[in-house]
């Protein structure tokens, strides 16, 4: 299955090296879509169905947290596996995260074998 | 924590976010310990560590090596994104820094970084002789642009 993927970052460079780290991945990704922040990608998950979402933690707006909580309290959205992207993020902000329901994470630096394990470890 | 436990922390941190976020190969040469940065620096970017240790992670370059990492990126080269590709290089050079010390001693925190853009700026050392050792280390990514990886701590 082609997978169509969703990178929420509020850094463009951090979008566009996810990108390329996850074409490096070996798993077939459709597109990849792009939100600079949590509310931006309630908009773009309102007109497109992803199978991924790959998210930083802190970002303007909507931070990654809140964005979890919202996308698993809405039926349309709860099932979307969310991987949380994050360099600075604290044991305790990460471990928030998953029991929010986000499906693992991954911290920056990472390679295309770290991100496709964790990918994986998502069932899509 | 001795300064060649730091410095090694320093190279590996550095090292992996390069090569696997950015593809750049980088060598790390000698430290330049207290003295200047001779070079002259078009980007610097700050963020401040807080914790068990305390001190300031900084990056510093011409603007040839942030033009080089986001022209294989993005198709436009806006000083924005200019600014953006290096904060967020001192950010995850800072956070790899963490977790490459974390193994020994606890954790500290990182504040946001700053970034200063400008045209050949001179960056200046100074307090290096107090509490706070300095670590500057200077790197070369791709055989062709020289930037620095400036550490300022104290144990607490
Ligand atoms: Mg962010």
């Amino acid at each position: 299955m082609a997978i169509r993927a969703l990178i929420v970052d509020d850094s463009i460079t951090i979008r566009m090296v996810v990108e390329r780290i996850l074409t490096q991945t070996g798993l077939d990704f459709e597109k990849c879509l792009h939100a600079g922040d949590g509310a931006e990608a309630l908009k773009v998950l309102g007109s497109n169905k992803v199978d991924l979402i790959l998210s930083d933690i802190n970002m303007p707006n909507i931070d990654g947290l809140e964005l979890v909580r919202r996308l698993k309290s809405d039926p349309a959205t709860a099932e979307i596996p969310i991987l949380m992207i994050s360099t600075e993020g604290t044991e305790t902000t990460l471990e928030q995260a998953l029991s929010l329901g986000a499906a693992g994470y991954v911290k920056k630096p990472f390679t295309p074998e770290t991100l496709a394990a964790a990918i994986e470890k998502c069932e899509l | 924590m001795d300064a060649e436990f730091i410095t090694e922390k320093i190279i590996a941190a550095t090292n992996e976010v390069f090569e696997t976020m950015l593809f750049m190969a980088v060598e790390p040469s000698e430290p330049l310990g207290d003295g200047q940065i001779k070079d002259r620096i078009d980007f610097s970017a700050y963020i401040g560590i807080s914790g068990k240790i305390n001190g300031i992670v900084g990056v510093h370059c011409r603007v040839a090596l942030v033009e080089a990492i986001t022209s294989t990126l993005t198709e436009s080269e806006s000083e924005d994104e200019l600014i953006d590709a290096w904060a967020e290089i001192v950010n995850m050079v800072a956070g790899n820094l963490k977790t490459h010390i974390s193994s020994q001693v606890d954790t500290f925190e990182l504040s946001v970084p700053t970034v200063i853009a400008g045209h050949e700026f001179r960056i200046v050392n100074r307090g290096s002789k107090s509490s706070f050792p300095r670590i500057i280390l200077p790197f070369v990514a791709d055989d062709e642009y020289v930037f620095y990886v400036d550490v300022l701590y104290c144990n607490q």
